[in-house]
This record gives structure tokens, sequence and C-alpha cells, in this order.
């Protein structure tokens, strides 16, 4: 047997078996350099480099601001300005929640953050007005998925590092398909009311209200301006915007909408902290997984089988497409990327495709893998709010999710779509 | 074994400080450097951009603090077995055979994390009778590498001692933001 087919063979033996997915990407790592006769010495540096990262940096801290954001009373104005705008149409409150789940997506780089901070005031109010639960769940869970493609996103820093990429152009290039999946997901919303005879709230639109709403949540409008606009502006790089975002999500929740207690701060220090250490781990070992993989060059033949079966750029983003939907149902989507990235960048690039536009198609697919079952992390998240079950809540998943894969048709069709603004705004190059 | 099986808690009931800290002094302390790291970060962007000026080792000091929150960060989440789990098992087999598993499953990541203490104490060793030094800071870098022997030995500890005691605890609180 060769030594990438035992590879392989190893992970998927100790994923069944229950290993956590940073340990089994070490087991698998060391037994495999064991066998082949190499040196393990080497092996704690890689550990240690592997995190020693500057950009690394900024996802913690992203993490930190969302939190900070989540208990600072940022969402509940977000839902105000985002209830002037859209509350009174047919089936109001879901486009509401992703609205506001779009605003929230902009201050924070995860979707689970944004699904929790709009499914807490959202879920109880829609099946308060008669929505029905798993369809409450559902919206808010897939809304939340906007968090990692509207910038910030944690994701697209891990992308942009492993694949080399300006963190900065990434970001920019995830707003218009943001956009795009907002008004898709609006559009799906909106027909499934419309079937199910959900009424609109009484909130009436009139310019006072809105500029009403607009003052009362006008530090949370900033936010983005503030944390991005630094970027844009050549003064600050990704991971110092998000220090500023950090601050400024505690002054603001602390002191002008004085939302964030102490205990609060308390808890988003913790609940950061253990996600920087289980992504971070995985980062280590994955990053020490993979420089096995380029050394029995496991991209190339993956790149070559691929090219075997279509020569075509835009078949070969639907056959990467299908299987990231497979592999979303079962992994995290971090994993996924530092995993399957130095493999895709091999096929993307011999094919000619841009390697962000591509960046925002995986994106798109990790989103999906958000509301997969059975490990679907942001249907994790809405189901004890809505209080639905698993079956139920994916049930109800599946309109947004076809709506989400006509997304992804729509950008591989037009593959320009993302790089409009980064080119507009940063000028073409790399 | 009666260290492992009792809570932190002494005879009245009240939590000892000292047993406290050790049951948990690494989620403590990564606490402590996130909020230096951000401070650290800060001071730096407001040293740059309002007096024009930067400082080569507050960068090196964010860098080691921020290696050194992620492993202690890692141990923490170990000690509440928190690592991510991809529980396909779970759909079809019953729990007995489910907690087998679960048990080879963890003896197999305390023998990884002890192979990586011992790689660790090996580096740590050779850093230090090579005299290898930070750039900036000039600190010995066999105490700045370290934190991998030091996390890695603490994660098969806390990992050892939640399965001696998972029976008592439920399960930890889901978390958010991982994704």
């Amino acid at each position: 047997m060769s030594m990438p087919a035992f590879l392989f063979g190893l992970i998927g033996a100790l994923l069944l078996l229950r290993v956590p997915l940073a340990f089994a990407l070490g087991i698998a790592t060391v037994a495999t350099m064991a066998l082949d006769h190499m040196p393990l010495t080497s092996l704690a540096v890689t550990y240690f480099s592997a995190v020693d990262n500057f950009a690394f940096m900024a996802i913690p801290l992203f993490l930190l601001a969302g939190s900070f954001m989540e208990h600072g009373g940022i969402s509940k104005r977000l839902i105000d300005v985002s209830d002037v705008l859209l509350g009174r149409l047919i089936g109001g409150l879901s486009l509401v929640t992703v609205g506001a789940s779009m605003f929230f997506g902009a201050l924070t780089g995860s979707g689970n953050t944004a699904t929790a901070a709009v499914g807490s005031l959202m879920i109880p109010t829609m099946i308060k007005r008669g929505y029905a639960p798993s369809f409450a769940g559902a919206v808010t869970a897939v809304g939340g998925t906007m968090g990692i493609l509207i910038p910030p996103s944690i994701s697209l820093i891990v992308y942009g590092i492993m694949a080399d990429l300006s963190v900065a152009r990434l970001f920019l290039a995830g707003v218009v398909p943001g956009i795009i999946l907002g008004a898709a997901l609006m559009i799906t919303a909106f027909i499934i009311s419309k079937k199910r005879g959900y009424k609109g709230t009484q909130t009436k639109f009139s310019t006072r209200g809105l500029r009403q709403a607009m003052f009362e949540g006008k530090w949370a409008l900033l936010a983005p301006v503030v944390i991005l606009g630094g970027i844009y502006g050549g003064f600050i790089t990704p991971t110092e915007s998000a220090v500023v975002a950090v601050i400024y999500g505690f002054i603001v929740g602390a002191f002008l909408h004085k939302e964030l207690t102490f205990d609060k701060v308390i808890l988003s220090i913790k609940s950061t902290m253990a996600v920087t250490g289980i992504l971070g781990i995985i980062w280590a070992t994955a990053l020490g997984f993979g420089e096995l993989l380029t050394l029995y060059q496991v991209p190339q033949l993956v790149s070559k089988a691929i090219l075997g079966v279509t020569s075509s750029a835009a078949m070969a983003l639907v056959l990467i497409s299908v299987w990231e939907t497979f592999i979303g149902m079962w992994m995290n989507t971090m994993a996924q990327i530092i995993i399957m990235t130095p493999i895709y960048l091999q096929i993307i690039n011999t094919l000619g495709i841009d390697p962000i536009t591509f960046g925002i198609i995986f994106t798109l697919n990790c989103e999906i893998g958000f509301v997969t079952p059975p490990l679907g992390t942001s249907l994790f998240v809405a189901m004890p709010i809505a209080d639905v079950k698993l079956g139920e809540i994916s049930l109800a998943a599946i309109p947004f999710i076809i709506a989400m894969f006509v997304v992804i048709g729509l950008i591989i069709a037009f593959p320009e779509i993302p790089l409009w603004l980064p080119n507009l705004i940063m000028g073409r190059g790399i | 074994m009666a260290i492992f099986t009792k809570t932190a808690s002494s005879e009245d009931g009240s939590p000892r400080p000292l047993r406290l800290f050790l049951a948990s002094f690494e989620g403590i302390l990564s606490g402590f450097l996130l909020v230096l790291l951000t401070a650290l970060l800060f001071v730096q962007i407001v040293n740059r951009y309002i007096f024009g000026i930067s400082f080569v080792w507050i960068e090196e000091i964010a860098r080691i603090s921020f290696v050194w929150l992620v492993y202690f960060s890692a141990a923490s989440a170990a000690r509440g077995d928190r690592h991510i789990r991809i529980e396909i098992a779970d759909l079809f087999l019953p729990p007995a055979a489910l907690k087998a598993m679960t048990l080879v499953a963890d003896i197999l990541v305390i023998g990884f994390d002890l192979v990586v203490a011992w790689l660790g104490i090996l580096l740590v060793g050779s850093t230090i009778l090579y005299g290898d030094r930070s750039p900036v800071t000039e600190i010995p870098m066999g105490v700045i590498y370290a934190v991998i022997p030091v996390c890695f030995a603490l994660m098969a500890f806390r990992l050892f001692h939640f399965n001696l005691r998972k029976h008592k605890d439920g399960a930890p609180p889901p978390l958010r933001g991982l994704e």
C-alpha cells in the first residue's frame, strides 16, 4: 500500500473512532512519518511555528470583537433598522432576520456568532407571531452563515494565509456575493412566507422612523466603517483592524450602550479562548499533515485525477462544490480549508481559475456545510432557541440551501462578480 | 486516586483558592494572554499612527503571547473534552460501543500528546544547549519553546483526569464561534 493511501485510510479510521480532529491529524502524521523512517524531531518546531503567524492573530481578535458586539446591544439596534426597512413586507420578520444577519456579518467573522446574536432575539419573536419554529430556526441558521462571507471573515483569513493572497482583497471580494446571497435568501423567505400566509409587522416605513432607528443604531452602523475603513484606507492590516474592532466593540458595549457587563466581558474572553485553542491546534496539526501531503505529492495526484475527468473550469468547480457539500456534512470548516486548500489550488491554477473567485466559491460551499446535518453547527446554535429537532430544522433549511447553490452557480458562470469591487477599490494586480 | 475524584471544594463546600487555581490555571493564564495581546497590539497601533514610532519588541512579545495563548487554551479545552470530534458513529452505534471507542480514542490521544511532549523536551534541550535567543528581546528560545512540552503534557494529564471524573460532571455548554 502506498504511503498517501495509508495516511488517508488512517485518518478515516481515527475519525470514525471519534478521535478529535486535531489529534487524528497529528496521530496520522506521526504514524506515517515513523513508518516511512522520517525523523520526528522537527515536528515540535512545526507545531510551534505553525501558530507563530501574525495574520492568524486576527482570528481570536475578530471573535472577541464579535462576542462583545453580540453582548453589547448591537444586534438589537441592527434589527430595529432592518425592521423599519423590511418589516412591513410579506414575511417581514424573516426578511428582517436576513437583513440583520447581513449587518451583523459585517461586524463579525464567524457564522455561528451571527446566528446566535440575531437568533436569540428574532427566533422567539417570529414564533410568537405565528411563524413555524422550524422555519424561524432555519432562516436564522442560514442567514448567520453570511458572517463568513461578508467581511471580516475568519474563514477568508485562513484561506488567504493558506493561498498566500491579500486578505484585504479577499474581504472586499466577499461584499457583492454577500449582498447577492442576502437577496437570494430574502426572495426564498418571501416566497415561503407568501405560501404560508406570514404577514408583515405593523412597522410603517417613514423617513422619520428610519432616521430615528438609524440614530439609535449609529454606533452599530458605524462599526463596519471603523473596522474595514482602516484596511481599505491603507492605514492598517487586517490584524490591526481586528484590534480596533475589539476596542470599538468594548467601548460601544460597555460605555455607550451600557449593556456589556463585567460578567459578559469574562464570558466573551472565555469563549474566545476556548475557540482559539480548539482552532489553533487543528491549524497546527493540519499544517504538519499538509507538509506530508506535499511531500507525497498528493495535491498533484488529485489534480491529475480531476483533470482526467474534465478540462473545463466550470465543470471542475461544479465537481469541487459537490465534493465540498459532501464533506461539509461531516467536517468543520476550518479543517476543510486547511486540508483541502493546497489540493484545490493545484487544480484551479492548472485551469486558470482566479484564486480570489475560488475563495468566495469555497466560502459559499463552507456556508452550506454549516446548515447540513449531521455536523451543521449553525443548525446546532438555532435548534435550542427554536426548540426543534435536527430533522425538522434541516428540512426547513432545504429551500435556502437551494438558493445558496443558485448563487454558487451564478458565480461559477460569471467569475468576475467577486472581483469587481476589489479591482474598483484596490486596482487590478495581484 | 483521591485527589482526582474529589471536587475542588473543602469540607464546608467553599472552593479552595489553590485547588481552584490548579484546576484551571491554564484558562486564567490564557485569559491574561488574550488581554495582554490585545493591549500590546493596540499600543503598537496608537504609537505608529499617532506618534509615528513602533517598537519591534512589542511585535515579538505579541507573537510569543499568541502561541502561548493557543496552546494553553488548547490544554484548557482538553480539560472539558471540548476538542471537535466527528460524530458519524453516534448515528448508528449503541452507547456502550461508543463508550469503548471513546476510551480507545482517548488513549491514542494521550499517547500522541506524550510523544509530542517528549519531542518538545528534546527541542527545548537542544536550543538551551546551543544558547539560541529570540532576535529582539533575547529571551532564550528554550523558554519560549517550553510551551510545547508543557502544554502537550498538560493536555495528556487533563484528558486522563477528564476520563476519571467524567461520570460526575455533565457535558460542557456548547461553544459558538467555531465556524
